[in-house]
């Protein structure tokens, strides 16, 4: 239903063009070592006020991979969408979030922060309530609630940042000896939890899996769920040692949690939602350590591999007639080959198999964490991670391509459908080249690492007993037979009931119950219906008084002779 | 209202619609075809076990049994048809009903003037030829009160 056949082309040749500016300004400001500031006035006489931009190197890496996803997930939208009658309503939502991420991404200041980041809030909602059923629209108001939450504390950071006297953030940055309040680093972490769905603000991620495929691999895999992310390595400099530990204990449950709840997933695009959840854990995680510069790597890698894989998801869901649940899938690589070949691409990637764009930031991550000797504990947990990583993408693979044929139907004409395959295969080339690229811009200074061996091959042991593990048992096939914690765990350890209904019910009933007793009851009776009767009596006497009666002026008349009666007496 | 019984159900459905469940949850749990298939034939086979029974309370109490053992071994991810109800596609495409144009308030009316001017004539039209049919039942009502 669009007006131009090459809407969605010229579109994605623009987003692109965009990109490559962005990318080489990066390049430039990154061998340079500088920054560039845009200031535009703006207001009249009495109202003065300027939005100012930022370019330095990070933003701008980060708004080239934004646009490159975007450019792509454009031209894949051309034929995904194509048969959808509302596809101008989707392109013009798809490039509002592009618009806001650019104003999020380039701002140094917190109220424009706020434009981006409630524009990002507004924008997904209306993505994720794109179809009209009412699991979109329940879905969609997780989305819109959780993130509010995140808004708020935004809001509230606002209020206390004009204590300092400026918004900007840059200028506090480049000033070490600001003082804030211990409230400001708490409620830009639980803002930022709130964007980057970590645990208890987890369930609206998967919910929003409603949203069409595209906009999965652009907005919740890959760019909106990471400002969160980018977010707290804006604001670095603010995060004590308290707001790191609290951020420590949170992602690692986090990264727990998804990789959990993964293997229990049976839904295609949940489970690698809940992928994307377990990489956030490990920015995160990475945040906590003080490691914000891998951090940042890391999120360019995974955005990658992420939109990748959420098209390869796409693909194979176009092709078996919009199914998701992986029960009637199986034995695809046969209709998919080319599909098969790019979605293994990307969870190699993800799991951090050496030489893809995963491993190069995951690898950096896991060593610096071990070379600064954090406890077993942290070390531990970050190693079953690793491992639930791997687990859950085996899972995926074996029953998707490798297992036998579950009962399902598909086609595999999407692969001849250039605009489907070209986008992926674009994809996969950045997957495959963007970790040793992105690591040569961002760590221009090779960074020094000194392990024992049996930590320094930690990481890729885990990950290798892993994959054979899932292999050596079909792809944990057989998982649900583990009862108690298969419940628990399909029902992600009741986080969707506790964001949803656990508190929203309880909070309704009660309002419900207070409405109906005071309201709608006593106060009700007492104070409007009680004063409107009590008025009403009063008028009538007045008004009885008001009467030019004879007996009433006679009666007064008599009362004040025995008044002066009284008196003269 | 869903406990409410709104149909009489014979045995033979009864036991049908069991029986198709018990197919429904063996499916979701099944990693595999072959594994299904295995499930599904112990299935039939526990079926085909009670078939001649003709005590009804033991009919009556074999049924609520098993129905109660489905509700408490349900799978936390039922399995869906992408377009049935709760499936992933279900209910995308909103066909809004014919009437909903007449709710249109006048300015927005205004700007298709030449379709709802049809459209009203094509009405008037319409309750011609039902009132030809089937007679006006808003006049005969007033006469008869």
């Amino acid at each position: 239903m669009t007006v131009d056949k090459y809407l969605y082309q010229k579109i994605s040749f623009f987003l692109v063009n965009l990109m490559f500016i962005a990318g080489f300004t990066g390049v430039f400001l990154s061998s340079e070592g500088t920054s560039i500031f845009f200031e535009w006035f703006l207001g009249g006489s009495s109202v003065n006020f300027s939005m100012i931009f930022l370019l330095d190197s990070m933003s701008c890496f980060f708004l080239a991979v934004v646009l490159c996803i975007s450019g792509n997930v454009v031209w894949y939208s051309k034929s995904y969408m194509a048969l959808d009658p509302n596809a101008n309503r989707f392109i013009l939502l798809v490039l509002g979030f592009v618009a806001s991420m650019a104003i999020l991404i380039l701002s140094p200041n917190i109220l424009s922060i706020l434009l981006g980041w409630d524009g990002l809030g507004l924008i997904s909602y209306g993505l994720v309530i794109y179809y009209p059923s009412k699991k979109s629209s329940s879905a969609g108001m997780i989305t819109v609630l959780s993130n509010r939450v995140g808004d708020v504390c935004i809001l509230l950071s606002i209020a206390w940042f004009v204590s300092v006297g400026d918004f900007n953030f840059s200028i506090w940055a480049f000033y070490n000896n600001v003082e804030f309040s211990n409230w400001v680093p708490l409620l830009v972490l639980l803002a930022a939890m709130t964007k980057s769905a970590q645990i208890p603000f987890s369930a609206w991620l998967p919910a929003a899996m409603a949203a069409p495929t595209p906009v999965s691999a652009l907005v919740h895999s890959s760019t909106l769920v990471t400002a969160g992310v980018y977010l707290l390595i804006r604001f670095s400099f603010i995060l004590g040692e308290t707001c790191s530990a609290l951020l420590l204990f949170i992602s690692i449950m986090t990264m727990f949690m998804s990789g959990v709840v993964a293997i229990f997933e049976y839904d295609l695009k949940k489970i690698i939602a809940l992928s994307t959840l377990s990489q956030l854990g490990m920015m995160m995680f990475s945040i906590s350590l003080g490691l914000y510069e891998l951090a940042f790597f890391h999120l360019l890698t995974h955005a990658l591999f992420k939109a990748l894989l959420f098209l390869c998801a796409g693909i194979l869901i176009h092709g078996a007639g919009n199914t998701q649940d992986i029960r009637s899938f199986g034995g695809l690589s046969l209709n998919f080959p080319l599909v098969t070949v790019c979605m293994n691409l990307a969870n190699l990637s993800l799991c951090g198999v050496p030489f893809l764009a995963g491993f190069y930031s995951k690898d950096l991550i896991v060593e610096l964490a071990c070379q600064y000797s954090w406890g077993i504990f942290v070390l531990l947990m970050m190693f079953i991670c690793l491992s639930l990583t791997v687990l859950y993408s085996v899972r995926l693979t074996y029953l998707s391509f490798v297992g036998p044929y579950g009962g399902g139907t598909s086609i595999s004409v999407c692969e001849s459908d250039y605009s489907l395959v070209g986008p992926v295969v674009i994809l996969s080339f950045t997957s495959l080249v963007s970790g040793p690229i992105l690591s040569w811009l961002n760590f221009p200074a090779p960074v020094l690492i000194f392990l024992p061996v049996f930590l320094k091959w930690g990481a890729l042991f885990f990950v290798g007993v892993s994959l054979l593990v899932m292999l050596s048992l079909q792809g944990l096939t057989y998982s649900y037979k583990w009862g108690a914690v298969s419940k628990f765990s399909g029902l992600m350890w009741f986080l969707p009931w506790l964001t949803g209904q656990g508190f929203s019910m309880k909070t309704l009933k009660n309002a419900d119950h207070l409405l109906k007793i005071y309201d709608q009851g006593w106060l009700e009776f007492y104070s409007s219906k009680g004063l409107e009767v009590v008025g009403g009596k009063v008028n009538t006497l007045n008004l009885k008084f008001q009467h030019s009666s004879l007996k009433l002026h006679f009666l007064i008349f008599l009362l004040w002779l025995f008044l002066c009666f009284i008196y003269i007496l | 209202m869903a406990y409410l019984q709104t149909e009489i159900l014979g045995h033979t459905q009864k036991v049908c619609r069991l029986y198709k469940s018990a197919l429904k949850h063996v499916f979701e749990y099944a990693p595999n075809r072959a594994a299904y298939r295995y499930a599904a034939v112990c299935v039939r086979q526990k079926f085909e076990e009670n078939r001649h029974l003709t005590d009804a309370l033991k009919v009556q109490t074999l049924i609520e049994d098993t129905k109660e053992e489905l509700f408490q071994k349900q799978h936390s991810h039922p399995f869906r048809y992408a377009t049935s109800p709760g499936g992933s596609a279900y209910g995308r495409e909103l066909k809004s009903p014919d009437w909903v144009l007449d709710l249109w308030s006048p300015d927005e009316k205004a700007q298709y003037p030449e379709y709802f001017a049809r459209r009203e004539e094509m009405k008037k039209e319409y309750t011609v030829y039902w009132e030809k049919k089937f007679g006006n039942k808003a006049e005969e009502l007033h006469h008869h009160h």
